[in-house]
């Protein structure tokens, strides 16, 4: 498990340091398929709920979502550079030091246990990641993919709690997250307003 | 909870809200040097609302008129869920500031398709701002609360609220939660400086435009949930600073909660008479700033480990 979760903290390096849509996606898509694995690994016995939660981050959040939006984005020949944190020194340090604090309060909750240190400083990290372009993003495509690393983040931390949601509410969300994308992507493919290039248009 | 403190409880969220707007509207006006209304103007105001007949334009559907019932039902319950003396609530439960957050989601939720509804372009343009800032608002929030409940190991409103011993960092972890609070106060009720209550200027109206097209009870129901949001976030950082709790000391916690609340209208107040609105574009970074502040808890929680007690 920690091997996945420092796996998973590489994805989230990748995001942040390529400066680039596909580089989101693929990091999107990557941790899917880490989360998934680390389902797997955890599941004793195979239940409705666990078959929903394994289907939802296969299908839907490794394959179609960042697949979805990867087509839409490209049809649409948007710009390739999105920084998910604005090349600023003062915000690199602010985030990078919200980051680590993230780190050191997981070990001050739980002080024995590196594993679930690992695993809070990590979500904490990648809601806090997401966050921050959600704010500075001024493009439609930018804060929808500030929005899925946030909700990345928040689907790490309840897969490796071990709570999972009964199989109905756990569709649901997976119905949610598709419905998420299909809209941005829909948003995306409509023509851009005048004096907009290579932009889904500005959102406030 | 027995009768006579549930009472209390529901008589301070019928009449506080109404006296919380009526002090801020007084602090604007002595700032301005002005007498101004009445601190109870508000509830004439909605009284007259409530007589009047509610207007419906052809172009709403039944979320139209759904709306502000489920925004003030919502409300009322988050209301009922905070106490606005620590110790002094109603139903309660572990991690209901969960369901706080949610049940102000689905109030949100139903203003903005309430928005939506009716059509127009202008009340859409609210709507996109409403749902944008939320995003922002809710990490802020459960950062501020999560910290506070993970360092005390308490998870309900009841318990989280209740003062604890005064070491270095409760207060401190306290402070910056109730800063958090008050910028996230002007950000989900729409004050000075993320939205001004009073302009009817499309280029910068966020929570008002939302409610232009509502009339009569309807109107009074989305202006009294708005007063009472107000209220919630008020209660919230006076119970976050007030030093005693209804069980240990009922009077001198209620008095002290009764000048909290207080302080914190003539403090927005304040801001609404010196400040400025900033530019729209801007506000989710003010948002960051909520957030931050309250990241500031998880940042001394983490360096102070071993450091203070």
């Amino acid at each position: 498990m920690n091997l996945l979760t420092i796996l998973f903290l590489v994805t989230m390096a990748l995001a942040l340091l390529f400066s680039s849509w596909r580089g989101v996606l693929v990091a999107l898509s990557l941790q899917g398929a880490l989360m998934a694995c680390m389902v797997t690994l955890s599941t004793d016995h195979v239940d409705a709920a666990s078959l929903v939660l394994l289907t939802d981050l296969v299908l839907a959040r490794t394959v179609l979502g960042p697949s979805i939006l990867w087509q839409a984005f490209h049809a649409r020949d948007v710009d390739a550079t999105v920084e998910m944190l604005p090349a600023n020194l003062f915000l690199w340090c602010v985030a990078t030091t919200t980051g680590v604090a993230g780190f050191w309060f997981a070990a001050r909750l739980y002080p024995t246990d590196l594993a679930q240190t690992t695993v809070v400083g990590a979500a904490f990290s990648q809601v806090m990641l997401g966050l921050f372009s959600l704010v500075y993003q001024r493009t439609v495509m930018g804060q929808v993919l500030g929005l899925l690393v946030i909700e990345s983040g928040i689907l790490f931390f309840e897969v490796t709690g071990g709570h999972h949601l009964p199989w109905f509410l756990q569709a649901m969300v997976s119905a949610v997250f598709l419905g998420l994308v299909l809209l941005a992507a829909r948003f995306s493919a409509m023509p851009a307003a005048s004096g907009v290039e290579n932009d889904v248009g500005e959102v406030l | 909870m027995n009768a006579p403190t549930l009472l209390l409880h529901a008589l301070g969220i019928l009449l506080l809200p109404i006296l919380l707007s009526g002090v801020i509207t007084r602090t604007k006006a002595i700032w301005a040097g002005r007498k101004g209304p009445s601190l109870w103007q508000t509830a004439p105001d909605l009284l007259r609302l409530l007589r009047k007949q509610p207007v419906y334009s052809t172009a709403t559907s039944w979320m139209f008129r759904a709306a502000p019932v489920v925004v003030l039902a919502a409300t009322l319950l988050c209301a009922l869920m905070v106490p606005w003396v620590p110790g002094l609530h109603g139903p309660g439960f572990e991690y209901d500031f969960v369901a706080f957050a949610y049940l102000a989601g689905l109030a949100r939720m139903a203003m903005v398709l309430g928005a939506l509804d009716t059509a127009s372009s202008f009340e859409g343009m609210g709507a996109s701002r409403e749902a944008t800032l939320a995003t922002v608002a809710e990490p802020a929030f459960f950062l501020a609360l999560g910290t506070l409940a993970a360092m005390s190991g308490h998870t309900s409103f009841q318990t989280l609220l209740v003062p604890e011993t005064p070491t270095t960092l409760n207060v401190t972890l306290r402070v910056l939660a109730a800063l958090a609070l008050f910028l996230l106060l002007q950000l989900e009720c729409g004050r000075i400086p993320v939205d001004d209550p009073t302009t009817h200027l499309e280029l910068t109206m966020i929570h008002e435009v939302m409610i232009l097209d509502h009339s009569g009870p309807d109107l009074a129901a989305l202006m009294y949930a708005a007063a009472l949001k107000l209220f919630i976030f008020a209660g919230l950082i006076a119970g976050l600073l007030n030093p005693w709790s209804w069980e240990s000391a009922p009077l001198p916690a209620a008095l002290a909660s009764l000048v909290g609340i207080g302080a914190v209208a003539v403090a927005v107040g304040l801001v609404e008479s010196l400040v400025a609105r900033i530019r729209i574009r801007f506000i989710p970074h003010y948002g960051l700033v909520a957030v931050m502040v309250a990241s500031g808890g998880t940042l001394v929680a983490a360096l102070t480990r071993g450091l203070l007690p």
